[in-house]
């Protein structure tokens, strides 16, 4: 795919890495000299330097040809105006934005932006799971939070210590991916069983999640 | 009519200050409060200050009953969430909003309840209207 990343700084530059080492192709376009320079060095990708809400620096960092754009900048004005840019005047047809205010996540969406990043509501939800619960740990989101990869650790006191999956009663949707048990990986059957300071890889509907950690977290 | 003017630089505030004089209830949303100096004397609309990116700030400037919305900030971003706030969110019946980059005006284009007035285009046509009369002359 061809991915027009719009932004700096360190979130850019690690999602450049990743998608060019899977394959993509990646144009940056940032409007600090000395950033784009930065990221030019250190990244196999094309930086152009220039404000992407300009329609010359768009077409420039190839728009017309672009699959998706990614827009991750901290305003959410230059965000929206980016994106519907490339969708309006260069047909991208999927368009990737970052949200600080969650508030507009919703106006977002019905403009017609595909991929919706409410960064409020993101480190919210992680650092809320951190507070209640220093065994959890969230590993990803997917479809915008709708549905959620987490791990937690089984806590001597667990309905869950020492039983087979089997005997544990658990919501059908929740899912166990993975038990990690000094540091080897393996995946769940029927039959595992379960012992206190394993780590369980969960995939499960966010609203489900709480119900997971106290089967495997025990009690608060 | 009732008004909301969002930006009240040089623009903004010449527009509130005459719908304001010829009886229109105006309030004028302005994130800069040094910028309502601009206002004339005799304004007798509202001042509102602060984001109106923000949907409280909007509902402060009780957008809900506007008749019409002027958008007028010095910024095309800006400009565009906020008329697009008002077209989804608040359901204004009409929205007039100043472009800065003529190439922007595009944008606007598929919605029939955006105005949209650019004002280099404007001063390029009222320029080469006057040349051309001229011409005929």
């Amino acid at each position: 795919m061809e991915i027009i990343l719009v932004g700096g700084g360190k979130l850019i530059y690690h999602l450049a890495k990743k998608l060019i080492s899977k394959g993509h192709f990646v144009t940056i376009i940032n409007k600090d000299r000395k950033l784009a320079d930065d990221l030019a060095r250190e990244i196999k990708a094309t930086v152009v330097f220039g404000d992407a809400a300009d329609k010359k620096v768009l077409e420039d960092a190839g728009a017309y040809k672009a699959d998706n754009l990614v827009s991750l900048t901290q305003k959410d004005h230059s965000n929206l105006f980016i994106c519907k840019m490339a969708m309006d005047y260069f047909g991208v047809e999927r368009t990737t934005a970052l949200v600080n205010n969650p508030e507009n996540e919703e106006l977002f969406n019905i403009l017609g932006i595909t991929g919706i990043f409410n960064v409020t509501d993101l480190i919210s939800s992680i650092i809320e799971q951190s507070v209640i619960s220093e065994d959890v740990s969230n590993l990803t989101m997917i479809e915008e939070g709708k549905l959620s990869i987490f791990q937690v650790e089984v806590a001597p006191d667990s309905a869950a210590a020492g039983k087979e999956i089997k005997e544990i009663d658990l919501p059908i949707s929740i899912v166990l991916g993975g038990i990690v048990r000094n540091g080897d990986i393996s995946i769940p059957r029927g039959g595992s069983k379960i012992q206190a300071g394993d780590k369980i890889v969960i995939i499960s509907l966010p609203e489900e999640q709480a119900e997971a950690i106290k089967v495997f977290g025990g009690e608060e | 009519m009732f008004i909301v003017i969002v930006g009240c630089g040089r623009t903004g505030s010449l527009l509130a200050g005459k719908l304001s004089r010829s009886g229109n209830e105006v309030v004028v949303i302005e994130q800069n409060p040094d910028s309502f100096a601009l206002l004339p004397v005799d304004f007798s609309g509202f001042e509102i200050e602060g984001d109106a990116a923000e949907s409280d700030v909007l509902i402060e400037g009780k957008i809900e009953s506007a008749d019409l919305l002027i958008v007028s900030t010095g910024n095309d971003q800006i400009n565009y969430l906020v008329s697009q706030m008002a077209r989804v969110n608040f359901d204004v019946p009409r929205i007039m909003v100043r472009t800065i980059d003529p190439s922007v005006e595009k944008m606007y284009e598929k919605e029939e309840r955006f105005e949209i007035f650019s004002q280099i285009s404007l001063l390029a046509e009222n320029m080469i209207n006057k040349i051309e009369r001229e011409g005929m002359r």
